[in-house]
């Protein structure tokens, strides 16, 4: 063999095949050319594959943090695998909380699956993490699309050098971590680059401002207002609206005010003072109320005044309404309830005890539209409103949600946002509570189903495991009939699938 | 108790749907009659028809069988019944084999040593004989007129081949798919598909990127090496020569190679385990290694269609058993005549697990068989190491091998960088010559799959 290094020898063979052996050497020795470049070629390629060298590496990930919680057994993986292939985030969601609550951990080969499950998200829920043990968090180091989901511990290293390079998702987990250490350093990082950045990138990351939101952020929020994006100019407006003390909050408060008309009148024998309660938005929308993020065009089937109140009402302090009126919260909405613009003083009212946190404002709010709702007249932008009900506190949520129940209400989109606002675990007593109450009620109508309601499906997803089995014997005692049977039948075969395989789940972790 | 892990039985799952099937159904109250006995289990399932199920299975290899009419296998009632015996075997209470179980076992044991004395016999009755005379004349004629067939395929393709070499292959460049298709078809046409392939190889290297030509280059010579070979085809050693006859496309009936091999008696370990699929057809490949001869063995499977492969070599399971290797200058490609007492492998221990000596190996078998394609190798203190933002595999003296492309930053990749911890283990993998295939992984916590192990 030739002493020359087969990589230039394949390289001066490689050039010749290229050419053609033609036009390297013309004339009758062609035939013989070719196969000498062809033999060439032949010893050649097997001297490279042969003869390959090692390659060398420069480095090696620094070892996974040794795991303190045990692997999860061989049958909870197994249903692990099983969830990740049939692309259930529901049940995969259940499973790794299980996991996270008994202090064990999902098997190291399948933490991948699960993060590729959760990629460029930054909202998983952090009752899931713990399952994800030490090798979440370090398997995030060597993939950019997996660090949003450990936003809580995001660590801020290189900061100057990943806020000028990843991605959207990445960023705004980056800049929440900032925020949380260093509030001003996170506000002067967004000023930095707010110019250059789109639209829908603004809205995100201004989003992160809600961490350690303080008055130290108006000036930046205030000047937003004139964002040339709609979209980035609500998402201010939002964040300005849960300062108590910023000059957008007194604007909207002195709005809401210049629209109640109270007055005080004697009636009746005792000529007992009583107080009325008018409403009365204007008719012409100032200028200065859009700059603040009010919405001039109404929604289908809403007016534009009642449209404007609510928006108003939603960005101001309810105490606004007691100041004005002297009405407790209660007795404020007994008085407006023949208003025409009550509906749409109850929904703003909703959004406004959210931003403001005025817990008693919900809760009246909430036992107003569940009365409507009872009464099958149900107020109008019902969506509205529930969609605010998704925030309020379990002690407010659950009591309503019984009494939805009780009183038979349970066909209503409400009771399925009020359910749907109880998150996606419920409490044991409540689960119990809730079973009792569905007992107690006679069969829903089954005849005139086109499958069983929407609530039956959230009940068999998020009720507590411990009252699963009180819930299926339930199901199973229902005898669908008319036109419909056959489908609702296979609906409630479905749920009780699902209830089964939760139930199964559960002992798989708690026995 | 149970040698039966609950991985161990997912893993046999056919595919995802099953696996979910048999899930639903490993519950005790889903099951009626459920036994035992030392190389059986039992059951019975109500299905929607009107007798329930009778699911049985043989531990040993496993093997199943149900009276349902799924066509999957094994069927979700099996799936179903292994995994609840994996999870609570001490729930299933010994007794004495029904009938019907009985029965199966006894009807496999007998065709099992039917199929040992067909796999060693050394006499066969005269009458046989003569049967087996007058098919091999038969046979011989086929045989005959294929081997002209494939004669003018060889000229036809060292005709080709040099043309191309006159052109050179940046004026072949511009030629159309079709014209690399037709010669293709040629080839399979004239009875030696393996030409086809390597044309096929020569073809996908014209269009593989940086350094393309040389590639291409190295193709086109290696299927000269063969058309060469093929020629003096019988002035070459005979063992040889079956390896040139299989890189032509021609197989081996396995009723050959059971006459012909050598069996090998040793305790197989499966240490890995690909699924090629594409849509019509899917092939497995599965590595065993024998602890006291050394010896690799190879098993081919091919699958049409949707059907599913066999489950009876799982990787990270070992057995005492018998493997025949087919006729080859090197030895690898085997079939499995007898296995017994099969059980998890939780260690693979292996010597001469570095980079360096396992290239050697590599080397040395090239230099017997040279169009070996993908050599099976073992690391012992493997880990992944990075070079730039490239992932390699490296061993315990940090020397490296490139990784196969479908390791590069995806599921295969996060997959073992997480089983492994950035921990040294074992590690077996293919190596092509150019890059390595992580086929599968031991470490502390026993052995992980590192590659689809069945159909998608």
């Amino acid at each position: 063999m030739s002493a020359t290094r087969p990589s230039t020898r394949s390289d001066d063979l490689a050039a010749r095949a290229l050419l053609g052996v033609e036009r390297g050497r013309p004339g009758p020795d062609v035939a013989v050319a070719v196969a000498e470049l062809l033999r060439d070629a032949a010893m050649v390629g097997l001297e490279t594959r042969a003869g390959r060298r090692a390659a060398t590496v420069s480095a090696f990930p620094e070892p996974c943090p040794e795991e303190t919680r045990p692997s999860a057994s061989g049958a909870a993986q197994a249903r692990l695998g099983h969830l990740l292939d049939a692309g259930d985030d529901e049940l995969l969601l259940e499973w790794l909380r299980h996991a996270s609550v008994r202090n064990l951990r999902v098997a190291d080969a399948l933490v991948p699956r699960v993060l590729e499950r959760y990629e460029r998200r930054s909202d998983v829920p952090a009752e899931a993490l713990p399952a994800l043990g030490t090798h979440g968090p370090w398997l995030a180091r060597w993939n950019p699309a997996w660090r949003g989901v450990f936003r809580h511990d995001a660590d801020t290293h290189d900061l100057d050098e990943r806020w000028s390079t990843e991605r959207a998702a990445e960023r705004s987990a980056l800049l929440m971590a900032v925020r949380r250490a260093d509030p001003a350093r996170g506000r002067a990082l967004l000023d930095g680059v707010w110019a250059a950045e789109r639209a829908d990138e603004r809205v995100r990351l201004l989003e992160a401002l809600r961490e350690r939101l303080s008055p130290d952020d108006e000036p930046l929020l205030e000047r937003t207002l004139d964002d040339r994006a709609k979209s980035v100019r609500i998402a201010a407006a939002e964040l300005l609206a849960a300062l108590p003390a910023s000059a957008f909050k007194r604007r909207m408060n002195d709005r809401l005010a210049g629209m109640v008309r109270v007055a005080r009148v004697r009636s009746g024998l005792l000529r007992r003072e009583r107080v009325t309660v008018e409403l009365d938005p204007p008719s012409d929308l100032d200028p200065a109320w859009v700059r603040d993020g009010v919405d001039p065009d109404p929604p289908a089937g809403v007016g534009k005044r009642a449209w404007w109140l609510t928006q108003v009402m939603g960005y101001a302090d309810p105490a606004t309404l007691t100041q004005t009126s002297t009405l407790q919260p209660e007795a404020f909405i007994e008085a407006i309830e023949a208003s025409d613009f009550a509906d749409a003083c109850v929904v703003g009212l909703a959004a406004a005890a959210r931003r403001s946190a005025r817990l008693e404002w919900a809760v009246v709010v909430s036992a107003f539209a569940l009365a409507r709702a009872a009464a099958r007249t149900p107020i109008a932008q019902l969506e509205d409103l529930a969609r605010y009900w998704g925030t309020l506190p379990r002690e407010v949520l659950e009591p309503l949600a019984l009494q939805a129940f009780r009183t038979e209400g349970w066909r209503d989109t409400a009771l399925e946002s009020t359910l749907e606002g109880l998150g996606r675990f419920w409490a044991p007593e409540f689960s119990r509570s809730l079973v009792a109450a569905l007992s107690a009620l006679r069969p829903p109508q089954t005849t005139s189903w086109y499958g069983p309601p929407l609530a039956l499906r959230q009940i068999a997803t998020r009720l507590h495991p411990e009252s699963l089995d009180a819930f299926e014997r339930w199901i199973s005692a229902l005898q669908p009939s008319g036109p419909y049977a056959t489908t609702v039948q296979k609906t409630l075969d479905g749920l009780l699938t699902l209830v089964r395989f939760r139930s199964e789940l559960y002992k798989e972790f708690f026995t | 108790m149970s040698a039966w892990s609950v991985d161990r039985v997912v893993a046999l799952a056919p595919d995802a749907a099953s696996r979910a099937a048999g899930q639903a159904l490993a519950s005790m109250r889903q099951w009626t009659g459920v036994g035992a006995s030392a190389r059986a289990i039992w059951g019975l399932c109500q299905g929607s028809g009107k007798d329930p199920y009778q699911t049985r299975i043989d531990l040993g290899e496993p093997a199943f069988k149900c009276s349902c009419p799924s066509r999957k296998f094994p069927c979700k009632h099996a799936l179903g019944l292994l995994l609840l015996y994996a999870k609570e075997s001490s729930t299933f209470p010994m007794t004495d084999e029904p009938g019907w179980v009985a029965e199966w076992l006894d009807g496999r044991a007998k065709k099992d040593e039917r199929k040992a004395e067909r796999a060693v016999a050394q006499v066969t009755p005269e009458e046989e004989a003569a049967a087996a005379a007058t098919a091999a004349k038969q046979a011989a004629k086929r045989v005959h007129a294929r081997e002209s067939r494939v004669r003018e395929g060889i000229d036809e393709c060292s005709l080709w081949l040099s043309d191309l070499m006159r052109r050179g292959l940046a004026a072949a460049r511009h030629d159309s798919t079709a014209e690399w298709n037709r010669i293709a078809a040629r080839m399979v046409d004239a009875q030696a598909p393996g030409l086809a392939t390597m044309v096929r190889g020569i073809a996908s290297a014209m269009t593989s990127g940086d350094a393309w030509q040389t590639r291409a280059t190295q193709a086109a010579g290696n299927l000269h090496l063969a058309l060469t070979a093929a020629r003096a085809l019988e002035s070459l050693p005979s063992d040889l020569g079956h390896d040139i006859r299989t890189a032509l496309g021609f197989q081996q009936s396995k009723e050959d190679v059971l006459r012909e091999g050598t069996p090998i008696e040793d305790r197989w370990t499966v240490v890995g385990q690909v699924v090629e699929d594409d849509d019509r057809l899917a092939a497995r490949r599965t590595w065993l290694v024998g602890s006291r001869s050394r010896a690799w063995g190879l098993v081919l499977e091919f699958a049409a269609g949707s059907q599913p492969f066999d489950t009876s070599l799982q990787v990270g399971t070992a057995f005492e058993g018998i493997i025949v290797h087919y006729p080859s200058a090197l030895p690898l490609r085997a079939l499995v005549v007898n296995r017994r007492e099969t059980a998890e492998a939780r260690t693979l221990s292996f010597p001469e697990g570095s980079v360096a000596a396992q290239l050697r190996g590599f080397a040395a078998a090239l230099g017997r068989m040279p169009w070996l394609q993908r050599w099976p190798i073992v690391l012992d203190a493997a880990r992944l190491g990075q070079h730039g933002d490239r992932w390699l595999l490296a061993d315990a003296a940090s020397e490296a091998l490139p990784l196969h492309p479908s390791f590069a930053g995806g599921p295969a990749l996060w997959r073992m960088l997480s089983a492994s911890g950035g921990r040294p283990a074992t590690v077996s993998a293919e190596w092509d010559g150019e890059t390595a295939r992580p086929l599968a992984m031991w470490t502390s916590a026993g052995c992980c799959t590192l590659c689809p192990t069945t159909r998608a």
